[in-house]
This record gives C-alpha cells, sequence and structure tokens, in this order.
C-alpha cells in the first residue's frame, strides 16, 4: 500500500468563532475540514458542558488534514489568536492514501 | 414592609419559581438530571413566539399608544446608556480591564426574555397585569447595550487585536439580526397584521400551555444557571458584589424614569424588571464573536449564574413593590 505523509491539524475552538476559524482554513487553500461537536471538559478558565442555553462557551473540534505547507500556513494565522479566542491546537502527522487531494 | 414579604413569599411559591429552585438544588445537589439542549432551545424559541405574539395581538386590539411610544424610547435610552453605568461600577469596585468591563456592561445594558417572561408570570399574579406593548419595548433594548459595550471594550484593546474585528458589517448583522429579535419582533408583527383571526389559530398553543412550559425551561435555567456557577473559576467577591448591584441599580433607574414618565404601573414594573435583567443567551453568543478577548467565564457567570437568580427570586417582588410605591397603586 502506498501511502504520503501530511499533516492533521485539530482546533479545539467557541462555536460563535468557529465561523471565523474556517476562514482561516480557506484562506490557507484546506479544500475540507469536518466540525465535530463536544459534549463538554475542562480548561484553565474552569469547566463547561455542552447542556448550556448559550451557544457563547459551546466548543466545536474542527479537523482538517493538509500539506506540510498550508498547515505552516494555518498555524501562522491562529498562533496570535490562541489567547483571545481560547484555541486548543494541535498537528499531527498522518498517512494518506490519496495524497494528491490533501 | 408586610406588603413586600407577602409579595415575595407569593412570588417564591409560584410554580416557576419552585421548579427553579428544584433545578437550581437538583444542580448543586449533582444530580445527573439535565434537560437536553435541543428540547431547552426548543423551549426558549416557544417562549419568545409565544410572548411577541400575546404582546402583539394585545397591541392589535388596544392600539398604539402614546405609553407605547414612551415606553419605547425610554428602554432604548435606558439600554444604550446603562453600559456606561455599568461599566464604571465594574472598573472601580471589581478592578477589571477595559475589555472585559465593556463586555459584561453589555449584558447589563441588555435584557433578559426569561426574566422579563417570569416578570410578565409573577406581576400577573400579584394583580399587576403588564400592557403588551412592554414586550416590543423588550425587543427594542436587547441590542442597543451591545454597541455600547463593544465600544467601550475596544477603546481597551490594544492596537494590534483591534485589526481583527472581523468586519463591522458582521457586528451589526449579529446585533441586529440575532435570533431572539427576529423571533419576538417577528411573531409581534405578524400577530398585528394576522388579527383576531391569527390569534385564534395560535392561542390553544401560545395561551393555557404557556404558563406550563415555563415551568420546564425554568427548570432547565435553574441546573444552568447552578452549573455555570460550580464550574466557574475567575469569580472574586468584588465581582458578586457587582452582579448583585447592577441589577437593582438598573431597576432604580428604569422604573423612576417610567414613573416620571406618567406609564401606568404595569409598565414601570416591566421597566425596572427589564433594566434590573442581564442578558445570557443572546449577548454572550455575539459578544464572544465580536469581542473573543474578553473572557465568557466573567461575563455569563455574572449574568446567569448570579443576576439572574437573583432577579427572579428576590429582584421581582422587589421591583414590584417599587414601582407600586412609585406609581401609589396598591
Amino acid at each position: 500500500m502506498h501511502t504520503v505523509l501530511r499533516r492533521k491539524v485539530d482546533i479545539l475552538v467557541d462555536q460563535p468563532l468557529a465561523r471565523k476559524v474556517a476562514r482561516i482554513l480557506d484562506a490557507a487553500g484546506v479544500g475540507g475540514y469536518t466540525v465535530f461537536a463536544s459534549l463538554g471538559g475542562r480548561g484553565s478558565q474552569g469547566s463547561w458542558w455542552h447542556d448550556q442555553i448559550s451557544d457563547a462557551q459551546a466548543k466545536v473540534m474542527i479537523t482538517a488534514v493538509m500539506s506540510e505547507e498550508k498547515a505552516e500556513k494555518v498555524v501562522d494565522a491562529l498562533s496570535p489568536k490562541l489567547n483571545d479566542y481560547g484555541l486548543v491546537l494541535f498537528l499531527a502527522d498522518v498517512q494518506v492514501i490519496r495524497g494528491e487531494r490533501y | 414592609m408586610t406588603d413586600l414579604m407577602a409579595l415575595s413569599a407569593q412570588v417564591l411559591l409560584a410554580p416557576a419559581i419552585l421548579f427553579f429552585l428544584l433545578g437550581l438544588g437538583a444542580a448543586f445537589l449533582k444530580s445527573d438530571l439535565s434537560i437536553p439542549e435541543p428540547i431547552a432551545k426548543a423551549m426558549a424559541i416557544y417562549l419568545m413566539v409565544a410572548i411577541g405574539f400575546k404582546g402583539g395581538h394585545e397591541v392589535a386590539v388596544g392600539g398604539v399608544s402614546a405609553d407605547m411610544l414612551i415606553a419605547a424610547g425610554l428602554g432604548m435610552a435606558l439600554s444604550f446608556a446603562f453600559p456606561f453605568l455599568a461599566f464604571a461600577l465594574i472598573r472601580a469596585l471589581a478592578k477589571l480591564d477595559g475589555v472585559n468591563a465593556g463586555a459584561i456592561a453589555a449584558h447589563y445594558g441588555s435584557i433578559s426574555v426569561v426574566t422579563f417572561v417570569t416578570a410578565l408570570e409573577v406581576f400577573r399574579i400579584a394583580g399587576t397585569p403588564v400592557p403588551g406593548y412592554m414586550v416590543a419595548v423588550m425587543a427594542l433594548m436587547e441590542t442597543p447595550a451591545i454597541l455600547s459595550g463593544l465600544w467601550l471594550a475596544r477603546r481597551a484593546l490594544p492596537a494590534s487585536a483591534k485589526a481583527d474585528k472581523g468586519g463591522d458589517h458582521e457586528v451589526l448583522r449579529e446585533v441586529l439580526f440575532n435570533g431572539s429579535v427576529m423571533l419576538l419582533v417577528g411573531a409581534f408583527v405578524i400577530a398585528m397584521i394576522s388579527g383576531q383571526k391569527g390569534y385564534d389559530v395560535m392561542a390553544p398553543l401560545i395561551d393555557l400551555p404557556f404558563k406550563a412550559v415555563l415551568c420546564f425551561f425554568l427548570l432547565d435555567m435553574g441546573l444552568v444557571a447552578a452549573r455555570q456557577l460550580m464550574g466557574a473559576k475567575l469569580l472574586t467577591w468584588r465581582l458578586i458584589a457587582c452582579a448583585l448591584i447592577l441589577p437593582p441599580l438598573g431597576a432604580l433607574l428604569g422604573g423612576g424614569l417610567a414613573a416620571l414618565a406618567g406609564l401606568p404601573v404595569g409598565a414601570v414594573a416591566a421597566l425596572a424588571a427589564l433594566a434590573a435583567s442581564a442578558s445570557y443567551i443572546a449577548v454572550p453568543a455575539a459578544i464572544r464573536l465580536t469581542l473573543p478577548q474578553a473572557n465568557p467565564g466573567l461575563y455569563l457567570t455574572c449574568s446567569l449564574a448570579i443576576s439572574f437568580p437573583f432577579n427572579v427570586t428576590i429582584g421581582l417582588p422587589l421591583y414590584l413593590t417599587y414601582a407600586r410605591m412609585l406609581t401609589g397603586a396598591s
């Protein structure tokens, strides 16, 4: 099986700000991403649960796979916002089969 | 004083408030009770359509009055101006930075639909019905505070963060066309257009079941408010003091101005309750998007976990008594 190395970027972000992150992905030329709902968790500012009536603190996870070059663009654009947006950003190496897609 | 005690007892024994206390208690006891989020949201939509429609119907029957226009003007002015006062208090007493103080101030200038709906019910039980046009006044009070709060907060932002405004058209869209304003105003206008026939269609769903749905919804609000409070890490006693001072301060101003303008007792009490209430659904979502630098753990905890429970349990009887004193009504 022939596989190619790509970067997986996971971004945990408050739901109201997900649109802004999606725009940054678009600007970096990332062709596809998936948004996952979350149930709750705990972070530096306390715990949060998704059964809140306001979406202000509901968090979603945005996952995208991309080339090293695009991943750098995304990380550069997101880095200044990590604190302001309360983002959590993970990068990982993944193997994909159809490299031309990412 | 005995009147106030009797009124407070009456309010605390209303089923809606008892359900709210049940929710608070269940969460504090770490019960696994929870209302699924889509159902809570559906109930919120139902409550907004129902009060929007009922308010619109009353205005359609009674006609547009001078009182309505005066209340609308007062409400909008209060919503716009109150964040400045709140900002000064939060800066001085809670010693918060300008960005967070501006964000919290926006919440206190704006209104809480659930507090208002609970006030309608509580005041009605106590024998002081609120005029239908106050629903429209409430919808108008939702957004001006977001603009003044944002303005206050953004003056405190570092220059590097100012570039990331996300476009002012986005702010305006979020502020003017947010879902709750759309629903309230939309249902109000539909009721005015469709007249008695429209009301006959809607009445079986929005009239009698309304009070029971409010009970369910307040049960959920009790759970949500208590869990927000228990999850909060950044609360200080100074901030808690602000969240307890701002509601009566708003009521003092709102009720006082409404009485000076000669509005009837129901409208005075309602404007006091509106000025006292702080948003925790519409404004937090708008502020999170337009002012990401502000900490939602601060503004949501203040409005949802402290001011809201204070208003529905202790505040409402106070505001009604105050309105009755001002207008000389009993």
